[in-house]
């Protein structure tokens, strides 16, 4: 049902003792008033030389003494000298990591999870939809598709979030937005914009609505809030887009990362297993239990 | 199943076998506390107590601990020490469990033992352990187990199984080579003779039909449960469930578990602790959304999760018909009759 998990489908048995890595903090960018970007580096470099991943896949990240939380890597596989991670502070985990300074140390535990089906992305058209803190996980796969440009078609990026201070990357969308072979939408809600703002202002279905984008050999990759996805998926279907070539990743409370604490199930998909990357097709036909 | 090595005893005698055992194992076995037994080690054979059917507690947390440290840290935030150090698990003889329970944990090793990822914690202790299981000769009023295509003398997940035979002794046969070394050890001697071979397969084939129940066809079920999923079946037995997790703790395969730190100022430890899909905050994300707000939808997902979902993956429903769900509900939420009420739905 859900993509292939490409990462550990062919690997012997690992052992699994939930003890993380340790990562340092690098440099931590301040993305919003409430999201920052870190930058990690394996400690070990024997495990900065081993650890391999695939956009779209997660990790589990702790601050000692607070506990782990989930986030997806948010940097692309191809810049290999780091992982990034982009967190909004929400809860424990979050506000502890929010506390922590360049040069702290915190664990890692990862990759896990399935990832964007870049095999079959090569050769199509990329319509990338996101919104708030969920262009994170498209961050990873957008660089990772900039760097490998030639094998896709065009590439478009539609970003929406609720005001102008509440967009993330700031700087890497004024440089996909100068790229020539990259089309950007920005937007934000009706009310968050500033006299400044060029961008868009509505909805991120709306202005999916109004760009038009054709469907003809294209694959669309959407992360954001819930009820973001839902009126996306509206739309896309009102432009005869068909939900079988459309992805997005889903987020629930997980404990263990490998399909085994038994909490983030939607249905009988595991979504640190079967997921993060689901299908929007196939997502329909599972409880909406995310 | 192959008699050669049956071997049998008075069962006066057993306290003297499990004292043999003492000496080259740790024997874990259903002791007397209080009105129930539970799951103890022992230190002396007469302290085993035989006579109820099934433990107030299952066995499981004697291969997932109800809390265990996974590792210690000491942290001033630029420095961390990890420190792995695990209990250390000797060689131990899960004494006395019933077939039901000795089911159950060939169904935890299919969530921590397969699937890539193995549980090292797990793992170490299922390899230290024998599992030896006395077959039942009477059944509880809250026992199934025939219901979920088992029965009282199921060899399944035992390394020894003991039939008490009539005349007051005991027939006991090793199923694996662990349980086969388990008797070379504990120096009990292939005794049984030609009629006891005869009394024995009399004893196992009583056993398996002392409960002519239908078994319920998983299959049926998962595929029902699937078409069923938003109907009005969920709308009853919710309203009177308390969410006390009592269903998960005391259910043989329920596996769920949380992580979490415990420390003070620069040192702690992370644990895992048992969970319950009963809890609100099972499921609760840090931002407020929950994708099973009520208690509903969580009674639901035990359902679906036990007779669906692992039926897809692991192609078995994850019940064994112990029944401790059923007996210590303090609502009196009774699966066998929500299995009853399942076969029967026909809303859809």
């Amino acid at each position: 049902m859900a993509t292939k998990n490409t990462s550990t489908a062919d690997q012997a048995l690992i052992p699994l003792d939930y003890k993380p890595s340790k990562m340092r903090i690098e440099r931590i960018t301040e993305e919003t008033s409430d999201t920052k970007t870190f930058r990690l580096n394996f400690c070990d470099a024997d495990e900065a030389q081993r650890f391999e991943f695939r956009a779209g896949q997660f990790g589990l990240y702790s601050v000692f003494g607070a506990g782990e939380a989930t986030f997806c890597i948010a940097s692309s596989p191809t810049r290999k000298e780091y992982i990034e991670c982009s967190v909004k502070r929400m809860g424990k985990v979050t506000a502890e990591l929010h506390q922590c300074n360049e040069g702290d140390i915190i664990g890692f535990r990862g990759p896990y999870g399935n990832s964007f089906p870049m095999e079959q992305m090569e050769g199509k058209n990329l319509l990338f939809i996101g919104g708030g803190i969920g262009l994170a996980p498209l961050r990873s796969l957008i660089w990772n598709c900039l760097d490998l440009r030639e094998q896709f078609a065009e590439m478009t990026i539609l970003y929406g979030a609720r005001t102008e201070a509440d967009l993330v990357y700031k700087e890497e969308l004024k440089t996909w937005q100068q790229m020539q072979d990259v089309r950007t939408a920005y937007t934000v809600d009706p009310g968050g914009e500033t006299p400044e703002w060029k961008g868009e202002v509505g909805f991120v279905p709306q202005i999916l609505e109004k760009m038009k984008p054709s469907p003809k050999n294209t694959i669309v990759i959407t992360c954001g809030p819930p009820i973001m996805i839902k009126f996306v998926l509206v739309s896309l279907t009102g432009l005869d887009f068909s939900l079988e070539s459309a992805y997005t990743t889903l987020e629930n409370r997980m404990k263990c990362g490998v399909g085994k604490c038994g909490r983030c199930n939607v249905g009988n998909q595991y979504v640190c297993k079967d997921g993060p990357v689901f299908r929007c097709s196939d997502l329909q036909n599972l409880p909406q239990e995310f | 199943m192959s008699v050669d090595q049956l071997r049998i005893i008075p069962r006066k005698d057993l306290p003297q076998w499990l004292d043999q055992m003492l000496s080259s194992f740790t024997v874990v076995a259903p002791t007397p506390q209080a009105d129930y037994t539970n799951f103890k080690v022992i230190t002396s054979g007469d302290q085993v107590d035989l006579e109820s059917v099934n433990t107030r507690m299952s066995p499981k947390h004697l291969f997932f601990p109800k809390t265990e440290r996974l590792f210690g840290f000491t942290t001033d935030r630029q420095q961390v020490d990890l420190d792995g150090q695990r209990e250390d698990i000797p060689p131990r003889v899960l004494f006395g469990l019933r077939p039901c329970d000795a089911r159950a944990v060939t169904m935890l090793d299919q969530v921590f033992d397969t699937d890539i990822f193995r549980d090292t914690s797990y793992v170490v202790r299922r390899q230290a352990t024998t599992i030896v299981t006395l077959a039942c000769n009477r059944l509880a009023a809250s026992c199934f187990c025939t219901r979920l295509g088992s029965n009282p003398a199921d060899t399944v997940g035992s390394d020894v199984i003991i039939v008490e035979l009539p005349d007051n002794r005991l027939a006991i046969q090793p199923l694996t080579s662990k349980g086969q070394d388990l008797l070379k050890t504990a120096d009990l001697p292939v005794s049984a003779t030609a009629p006891d071979i005869e009394a024995f397969a009399q004893a196992i084939h009583t056993a398996q039909n002392a409960d002519s129940t239908e078994p319920i066809d998983p299959d049926q079920l998962a595929r029902k449960l699937t078409t069923i999923y938003e109907s009005d079946f969920w709308d009853h037995d919710h309203q009177r469930c308390l969410a006390c997790g009592t269903c998960t703790y005391l259910c043989p395969t329920c596996h769920c578990f949380d992580i979490a730190d415990e420390a003070k100022d620069t040192t702690g430890q992370r644990v895992r602790n048992w969970d319950s899909c009963m809890f609100g905050l099972f499921t609760l994300h840090a931002s407020g959304h929950n994708p099973r707000p009520v208690q509903k939808h969580r009674l639901r997902q035990r359902i679906m999760h036990k007779f669906c979902y692992t039926i897809d993956r692991y192609n078995q429903a994850f019940c064994v018909g112990c029944g401790r769900c059923v007996s210590r509900c303090p609502v009196n939420i009774d699966l066998r009759e929500i299995l009853n009420q399942l076969e029967d739905y026909q809303g859809g």
